[in-house]
């Protein structure tokens, strides 16, 4: 038996004392050696546990990105993690290198930043002596694996060029040197190994026995193979040198080790003697704060407090002690909880971007902090809305604030220049994130390596939706659009075995979504650093990991719909029509009547398919109906059952009443249905005198899987906290139990609360500007729920008119132009920016006069140009078949021309636009949507109309007159399609569709899923037949029965 | 020099399960020592077989050779491989 004692040295140092033990793994790789090895990090800990091993290193290639989690997989765990890595040389030599203390770590993150940022975009950077000796302190050093230079001198008997390495590597790294013996049973190793130790011993240099692992058992060998052979993008068939030849670098038990190096047995007991000398302890559980500037003679905390009186007294003027007593009470939290200098940091960047007036507002929870709204870092009153701090910061629980900023999108780039600006540049960094592999890539990436045609497998992936690797074979039985698709037998059976293996698998690394690090001290001092494939420097190590050290992540987020809203304030200022949203009243009837009509396409949050029925059920007239609206909209309530009568209470269909009457003040706005987080608090506080803070512990232990007992437990102490307030215990039991169903599936009100603000501002824009609004929406695409060409649909279905692009009037985006939306030049696809500088640049001097002048100006490439007239782009200048006939004049090989004549380039009059018939409507509509994305002309359904009157298909605008009950058909082009989690987890399917005059909901039931999902998940337009079904004086959906791709049956 | 065959054998294990023996074609082959072994895997995809080489010095009446045998794992059965002069 293994035995060991712990004491931290203070110092980054733990010292562990072992006895009894074999044998020590130092040269480890997990997935997080990128498709080159499967063990998951934790895995690795398990494994060595299992075998009794006392510690165990992780190596990665050239990162650290699976450490951290390593590391905390083996707190507790009785197996001490040795954090370490493999580089190589740009001689071919490989090192592995072991950090034997905090410092040693330091200088590995260094050294792997070093490396990384001088090689961006290299799976395998290289590195050199000069780069490696000045951090070699606190290092220990083997000398590689048999793939390394130093191996293929020995067996290749360049003695010499090994023993010129070696010696140099003994005095980069003194006394912490080891020869590394690897022996995975191929016919050189024994050779290989005799030369090592021979060469070892001349120098007096120690021995160190390893495997080299790169899977956890010999039989996930084949796994490993195939994901080398996805990383190089080979098959199997073809060879590659990272490829193994056999099955032996495994993670082997100490005995199996002992056996292998049994000629050698001083290289085991120095695996035990290196694993000693490896004492880290990362210095968790205290919060590093970056510095910040404060004016002469304050502290933070006077700071923090300075800004927010004077921001309170603007407000709320001097005399208003439920603000002020709130501010107190706040800032005393705030202050125990040693957060003062962040919520400084936080202001000064939102500070930063509004004086450069670039829209910005905090989300979350942190809309619950009065503090946080007074120094403008959320835009939501919690006074007036009864927001809780509590939610956000808990003095109960020891947490690192949260607080995400959205800026308009297009000038986040502004907002992270200054932060690197503030900050010094060493302190500053993006977090980075790991995308694991999924399963349509998995499915694809494993079937390319096994030669497994392509086709077949792209038309399968399209069936999957987004779903786990390890699903795709639950998927494939279940779902009845892949019924009978995917064929048996092999090689099928092992694409899917192979893919659920690889299931979750990290691939690389990327840029968090607007995850930045600011840290008091250079990050690399903690954490590795590499440049993202989009140009960006990123830590290694993803949010969690960041958090973990202690480190500060704030996310500075790019939120499109703030960059419309900015663009559209600032359209109609240059029309002079002045919009101040910041000083809106929240009761602009024209706002809720938009609402009610659920006509929200392009609202903020507000527009889903699910968004508008339930509008059209509730039936808004103020803006905590909004904020319900937000919040009921998710999974948790509608399986939670809190829809439903919160809107028959609502429309006074269902009586209202309380368990209790101090519940009253606190439900009254949702009918008695407990909707928020909040409400839970709240109710937790007054019914059995909780503390906020102790109320917020009890909701997160509800929102977790807890056992019965553990229920019980908490209920008893609910419980008794009411009866010490005079509450009965049968009332108290029944709060409790209501509590408990809900607090899983509560929303944040405060979150709720910011994403209204943002779609009150949107609503408001519609109902008043839609031209304006509609026109800076498509400007900032993609964003929403719908693509582009829905949102030019509604600009015509609000009776705006849309103009086509033209090559004199078009400007790069879209834009107002009498009243009406005129497609930009963007819109066209293959038309690049460069191409648009041109072609606006050139029109300056004068506009053009022909497509003749056009091309004696501006040379593009063929293409393009075809694309520009079939798009109609010269409209003005003739019929698209003329013209196309006048370009492919101009495209002919001079060598074709009779003798004398010269076609390129023409002077501009020397074509004049022949007469021809009214271009093609079919023809038009196709085009566009095939050059653009859009429908410009006309509506796709026009072209079917008269079939589908044929058919009895009525439109969009008929079915909001039919009864519920009603038998119809509609037909429409799929906009959206859904299939959202579920009250009874069976799949339903949403689908939106769109005729020339609106949007059609429909519901397609499992029952009708078995014969007709193949449609509705594969076909674009669609004819529906179904029941009418109306939930609410303007919620209208139809219930399918059957489905039809409408492009056969025409 | 060499010569290849691939005749099935029956290896003969000691008590502490190292190879003692062989027999080939009827005649016993008594193993000295282990030279030296590897393990290779194959084209898995294919399902061949791993394999486990060995070459071990043995000897037939007073005769020493050197023999490559080899393991397969699928069929599970020994092979002699080699002969080498």
């Amino acid at each position: 038996m293994k035995s060991f004692t712990r004491r931290s040295e203070g110092n980054g140092t733990c010292i562990v004392s072992m006895t009894n033990a074999n044998f020590v793994h130092l040269h480890v790789h997990s997935n997080f050696s990128f498709k080159d090895a499967t063990p998951h990090p934790q895995d690795l800990i398990k494994a060595a546990a299992y075998y009794e091993m006392p510690a165990v290193a992780l190596t990665d290639h050239s990162t650290l990105a699976g450490a951290i989690r390593f590391y905390r997989a083996a707190q507790g765990s009785g197996v001490r993690p040795i954090i370490g890595t493999e580089i190589e040389l740009a001689s071919g030599h490989h090192l592995t290198l072991l950090a034997e203390n905090l410092a040693g770590y330091s200088n590995l993150c260094r050294l792997l930043s070093a490396i990384r940022l001088a090689q961006p975009g290299v799976t395998r950077p290289v590195t050199s002596w000069e780069t490696l000796a000045p951090l070699a302190e606190n290092l220990i050093c083997l000398s590689g694996c048999a793939h390394s230079r130093l191996s293929q001198d020995l067996i290749q008997r360049r003695q010499e060029a090994a023993r010129t390495f070696l010696q140099q590597l003994a005095s980069v790294f003194p006394n912490s040197c080891y020869v590394e013996l690897e022996n995975p049973l191929l016919p050189y190793t024994p050779t290989l190994l005799a030369a090592l130790t021979s060469l070892a011993q001349e120098l007096k240099l120690p021995l160190v026995a390893t495997n080299n692992v790169h899977y956890l058992r010999r039989r996930d060998h084949p796994v490993r193979d195939l994901l080398v052979c996805m990383g190089a993008n080979i098959s199997l068939r073809q060879p590659h040198p990272y490829r193994h030849a056999n099955d032996q670098r495994y993670f082997k038990s100490s005995r199996a080790m002992s056996q292998l190096f049994a000629a050698y047995p001083q290289a085991i007991a120095n695996t035990l003697a290196i694993a000693e000398r490896c004492q880290l302890e990362l210095p968790v559980g205290e919060y590093r704060f970056p510095d910040f500037a404060l004016p002469a003679g304050q502290t933070a905390t006077s700071y923090l407090r300075q800004l927010c009186q004077q921001a309170l007294e603007k407000r709320y003027g001097t005399n208003c002690p439920e603000a002020q007593q709130r501010l107190e009470h706040e800032l005393g939290i705030i202050k125990d909880l040693g957060f003062c200098e962040y919520f400084l940091v936080v202001w000064d960047i939102v500070n930063f971007a509004r004086q450069e007036g670039i829209r910005c507002t905090g989300r979350g929870s942190a809309a619950g902090s009065l503090v946080a709204y007074l120094l403008g870092i959320t835009a939501v009153d919690p006074l007036e809305y009864d927001l809780l701090f509590e939610r956000f910061l808990n003095p109960e629980r020891k947490g690192m604030p949260d607080i995400d900023l959205d800026f308009d999108s297009s000038r986040r780039d502004e907002v992270l220049a200054y932060v690197y600006s503030k900050y010094p540049p060493a302190h500053v960094a993006m977090v980075g994130t790991v995308n694991t592999i999924s399963a349509r890539s998995a499915l694809r990436e494993v079937a390319k390596a096994m030669d497994i045609d392509k086709n077949e497998v792209d038309r399968l992936a399209r069936f999957l939706p987004r779903l786990a690797a390890d699903r795709i074979e639950k998927a494939i039985a279940t779902l009845p659009e892949l019924e009978g698709q995917f064929p048996q037998g092999e090689p099928w059976d092992s694409l899917l075995r192979f893919c659920q293996a690889i299931n979750d698998f990290p691939r690389h690394l990327s840029v968090h979504l607007g995850g930045v690090v600011i840290g008091r001290h250079p990050l690399t001092d903690l954490v590795p650093l590499e440049w993202s494939a989009k140009g960006v420097v990123i830590t290694q190590y993803n949010k969690d990991d960041i958090e973990y050290l202690g480190l500060v992540k704030m996310d500075l987020l790019g939120l499109r719909i703030l960059s419309a809203i900015d663009e559209t304030v600032r359209r109609l200022e240059q029309d002079d029509i002045h919009v101040d949203l910041e000083a809106l009243p929240f009761d602009d009837p024209a706002v809720y009547k938009l609402l009610r009509s659920t006509k929200t396409v392009g609202l903020f949050q507000l527009e889903s398919p699910g968004m508008r029925e339930l509008l059209g059920k509730l039936q808004p007239t103020n803006f905590s109906d909004i904020v319900a609206n937000i919040s009921l909209m998710r999974p948790g309530p509608m399986q939670a059952n809190m829809v439903s009568p919160f809107i028959r209470r609502r429309h006074g269909l269902e009586p209202v009443s309380y368990a209790h009457p101090c519940l009253e003040p606190i439900l009254a706005s949702t009918y008695g249905v407990i909707i928020y987080q909040e409400q839970v608090l709240q109710v937790a506080h007054a019914l059995a005198g909780f503390t906020l803070g102790q109320a917020d512990l009890l909701r997160r232990y509800m929102t977790h899987d807890r056992s019965p007992e553990e229920m019980a437990g908490l209920e008893a102490e609910f419980v008794a906290g009411a009866s010490n307030r005079g509450v009965e215990v049968d009332i108290a039991k029944q709060v409790f139990k209501q509590l408990a169903a809900f607090a899983s599936y509560g929303f944040n009100k405060a979150h709720a609360a910011t994403f209204g603000l943002i779609g009150y501002y949107t609503a408001y824009l519609k109902a008043h500007y839609p031209a304006y609004y509609l026109t800076a929406l498509l400007n900032h695409q993609p964003m929403g729920f719908y693509p582009p060409r829905v949102l030019l649909h509604e600009a015509r279905l609000w009776g705006i008119p849309i103009y086509p692009l033209d090559i004199n009037a078009s400007q790069p985006e879209f834009t107002l132009e009498n009243g009406g939306i005129r497609v930009g030049l963007r819109a066209l696809q293959g038309l690049t920016e460069e191409h648009i500088a041109t072609i606006c640049a050139v029109r300056k001097e004068r506009p053009f006069s022909s497509l003749a002048d056009f091309r004696w100006r501006v040379h593009l490439p063929r293409k393009v140009m075809r694309n520009l007239v079939r798009i109609g782009a010269f409209a003005a200048f003739g019929t698209v078949p003329d013209l196309l006939q006048q370009l492919t004049i101009y495209e002919q090989p001079k060598s074709r021309l009779p003798q004398g004549q010269c076609l390129l380039p023409l002077p501009p009059e020397a074509h004049a636009p022949a007469s021809s018939p009214a271009p093609d409507l079919k023809r038009a509509i196709s085009t566009e949507l095939e050059l653009t994305g859009l429908y410009i002309t006309g509506h796709p359904l026009s072209l079917f109309r008269s079939l589908l009157t044929s058919y009895e298909a009525i439109d969009s605008r008929r079915l909001r007159t039919c009864a519920d009950g009603q038998k119809v058909r509609v037909a429409g082009i799929i906009v959206s399609r859904q299939m959202p989690p579920t009250r009874s987890k069976q799949r339903i399917i949403f689908l939106t569709i769109e005729d020339e005059y609106g949007l059609i909901d429909v519901t397609v039931l499992p029952q009708e899923q078995k014969k007709y999902a193949q449609v509705a998940l594969g076909c674009a337009l669609l004819l529906v037949e179904g029941t009418v079904r109306k939930t609410g004086p303007e919620s209208i959906s139809v219930t399918a029965a059957r489905l039809f791709d409408l492009r056969r049956l025409a | 020099m060499s010569k290849r065959y691939q005749e099935p054998i029956e290896l003969k294990l000691s008590g502490n399960r190292k190879p003692e023996a062989f027999v080939w074609r009827g005649r016993n082959y008594k193993i000295k020592d282990v030279i030296r072994h590897w393990t290779v895997n194959g084209d898995w995809w294919q399902k061949e077989s791993r394999r486990l080489h060995a070459i071990v010095t043995a000897k037939r009446w007073s005769e020493y050779g050197q023999y490559e045998i080899v393991y397969e794992a699928k069929r599970r059965q020994w092979y002699l491989y080699r002969v080498y002069d």
